[in-house]
């Protein structure tokens, strides 16, 4: 299930979180280890920093990889603080455990549990750095579940990009496009309900993420019932998006039996594929977004609707398929012609058959 | 140009803000009293806190009004270090006045004296630096937070945080889709990046209008927008307001946009109502989509104005139950084929007056 790229990406989310937790908690624990002067010696702080982002690293790592799902049904609210309780939970028995055996293998005076668990609970739990440690961490868990959501809303890569300023100034790309759509959406809608067929649409999008991203793909946005993917206009990416193709046709002939016990119908798709210049940039003042703009999308849209008319899945321009060697697994055949905005002949279309 | 609701909804998110500034101040400030106990009795906590968010207002506030869009050709990590050493410099200012003048007047010192001290009694002290380094995180974070809202929208944050939409809902939505005449000519003549900028800018000019009437963008989709409002028929007028308004408000626009450009866009809109599924979609990417027929049509209504040669077309739907303004005229101008129905729905256009 889980391909390399997946586990990458979600490796590269709990390491930067991870770096957070460490940046922070320099700042929280200088600040508790100015008020227990007495108690800690400096050298310790490296010591703390070290625990600190182990804990954090293994909290954002639970988040993004189980965590999440599991609350995924709930108001962010509403896990915030389930996971926060968790959380606290967890430094609790870590602490218990670390402090304990620091306790046997360096305390020199008697050795017994319960003589241990007053000491724990007069000299550590109850002192104000661990209850300020507490509120720390609290905070702590709330800002890296906030930023696991909101990297979510900008999808891989977008928050980087948002912060270098890549697209500050617009850009001109080449880049590969995918328009993916439902087959027979309105039909498979009016036969399911709106909410029923609008369940479907989210589990259709989830299970073709995974492929998305171990094939490198963008998620550019969501158009009602439609996707459009993008990669950078390269032949190796020309590859991988096929292999998207390919990979998603699986992911849904496996889950045929899931679709049918839960819907009744088993989705199936078309896609329209075109590669082309675009312009990249920010716009929008309340509302801002990654925009590209340009004919390439808007042929791209034409292209996909052609499925229909040419009852073809998948369709890829000739700006796709030339200077590319196909791959074994698939035989691009010509199909049709179409006019292109601002060409004078009309420009081939292929279609794409799994071999 | 800064009508009022502008200014309220900039005035949301600073009281957000403030209010988010309170909280760490509490937990900032507990941590440093506690290490200048000496120095600070119990009762400053209160005074330090209201300080904390006088600060934190002031700070978030010229961030939101006058910041945001200043340093907005860098990288956003550039913008945020300039704007947090302005932050750090516009704190040490109050300080440093609040300071003196509390000096000069209740220990009648002179002001050399008070300098000097400052120097050596609050600046160099371990309390301070700590002070300071909280105060470039919460800069930090406001930053971050002002630039989150603004990839929402407004409202979409809460409406995250509430986990409105984690269910999908029925909602009953008007919807204007709304695009730039002639796109393609014109971005043949002024080059891809300068219709793009011509593009954005266009987008900045007419949120004015829209946030004025309560309208929400729900995407851009190429060189369109598409606009969302709840179905009610107070929002019905608004829509009619917020068409009226960007009109008028592109052709004062005009002078700016020919000095620019040499162009000067003008737009046309498809209006349509009716239900959609509105529900958060995605796992890597999540965004709310609103699913439907409702807005199918209503695209096809939009390119039903090139067709017919008229700049606004709304839908029988839309007018119906609706008494039309009196500063609009609506004619009927043709029908068109709805999915899901047997006749033909009358498209109307509209016409300002």
């Amino acid at each position: 299930m889980a391909s390399k790229r997946v586990i990458l990406y979600r490796l590269y989310i709990v390491l930067n979180i991870a770096i957070i937790w460490v940046i922070f908690s320099l700042i929280f624990l200088y600040n508790i280890i100015e008020v227990d002067k007495e108690e800690l010696a400096k050298r310790r702080l490296i010591y703390f920093s070290l625990a600190f982002a182990l804990v954090g690293l293994i909290v954002a790592g639970a988040e993004a990889f189980v965590l999440k799902h599991m609350f995924r049904k709930m108001p962010i609210w509403l896990s915030t603080i389930l996971r926060m309780t968790l959380t606290f939970i967890l430094i609790l028995i870590a602490s218990v455990v670390v402090v304990f055996a620091y306790w046997i293998f360096r305390y020199k005076g008697e050795l017994s549990f319960i003589q241990f668990e007053r000491h724990f609970v007069k000299d550590i739990l109850l002192t104000p750095s661990f209850l300020m440690l507490m509120v720390d961490l609290g905070l702590l868990a709330f800002l890296s579940i906030l930023i696991l959501e909101i990297s979510d809303k900008y999808g891989p890569g977008g928050l980087r990009n948002l912060i270098r300023g890549r697209y500050n100034k617009p850009r001109k790309e080449n880049r590969i496009f995918l328009f993916l759509d439902i087959n027979d959406s309105t039909t498979i809608a009016e036969k399911i309900g709106h909410e029923k067929y609008f369940n479907m649409l989210h589990d259709f999008f989830a299970d073709i993420t995974e492929p998305i991203i171990a094939n490198w793909g963008h998620i550019y946005q969501y158009v009602g019932d439609e996707v459009v993917i993008c990669w950078k206009n390269t032949p190796k990416n020309k590859a991988r998006c096929l292999n998207f193709i390919k990979e998603s046709v699986d992911v849904f002939k496996k889950k045929r039996d899931y679709y049918m016990k839960e819907y009744n119908v088993s989705p199936t798709f078309k896609a329209g594929i075109h590669a082309g210049d675009v312009t990249v940039g920010y716009v929008g003042i309340i509302k801002k977004d990654l925009v590209f703009s340009g004919d390439t999308l808007n042929t791209t849209a034409r292209i996909r609707s052609k499925c229909h008319d040419l009852k073809h899945p998948y369709i890829a321009s000739i700006d796709f398929v030339k200077d590319f060697r196909i791959p074994k697994d698939f035989q691009a055949d010509e199909i049709g012609e179409m006019e292109f905005k601002g060409r004078v002949e009309k420009s081939k279309v292929y279609s794409l058959e799994l071999v | 140009m800064a009508s009022r609701r502008i200014l309220r909804y900039r005035l949301l998110v600073l009281a957000n803000i403030s209010i988010i500034w309170v909280v760490f101040a509490f937990l900032f400030l507990y941590n440093i009293i506690l290490i200048e106990k000496e120095l600070v009795t119990g009762r400053s906590l209160l005074l330090f806190s209201v300080a904390f968010a006088v600060i934190g207002f002031v700070v978030s506030a010229a961030l939101v009004f006058y910041l945001k869009s200043a340093f907005r050709h860098y990288p956003l990590w550039v913008s945020v270090l300039i704007k947090m050493a302005f932050t750090l410099g516009l704190f040490i200012l109050i300080a440093f006045i609040m300071l003196s003048s509390y000096y000069v007047f209740s220990e009648h010192r002179s002001l050399d004296e008070f300098a000097d001290s400052f120097y050596r009694e609050v600046f160099l002290t371990r309390g301070f630096m700590i002070f300071m380094l909280d105060l470039a995180v919460m800069t930090l974070l406001t930053i971050l937070i002002i630039e989150v809202t603004d990839k929402y929208g407004p409202g979409g944050f809460w409406s995250m945080m509430r986990g409105k939409y984690i269910k999908p809902r029925i909602e009953n939505r008007i919807f204007i889709f709304l695009d730039i005449n002639n796109a393609t000519t014109i971005a043949e003549k002024l080059g891809h990046t300068k219709y793009f900028r011509l593009l954005r800018d266009f987008f900045a000019e007419i949120t004015i209008p829209l946030l004025a009437n309560g309208g929400e963008i729900y995407q851009y989709v190429g060189d369109e927008v598409v606009l969302s409002w709840k179905n009610t028929p107070l929002n019905k007028q608004r829509c009619f307001k917020f068409l009226r308004q960007s009109f008028f408000l592109l052709k004062r626009r005009e002078a700016k946009f020919m000095k620019r450009y040499g162009i000067c866009p003008t737009f046309k809109a498809g209006i349509h109502s009716g239900e959609v599924t509105a529900g958060v979609i995605g796992i890597v990417k999540k965004d709310l989509v609103y699913s439907g027929d409702t807005l199918n049509t209503t695209a096809r209504i939009r390119s039903k104005c090139h067709e017919l040669d008229e700049a606004f077309v709304v839908s029988g739907d839309f007018l119906h139950d609706f008494s039309t303004p009196f500063a609009y005229k609506v004619n009927e101008i043709g029908e068109m084929e709805f999915k899901g129905r047997t006749e033909k729905e009358k498209l109307f256009s509209i016409i300002f007056e």
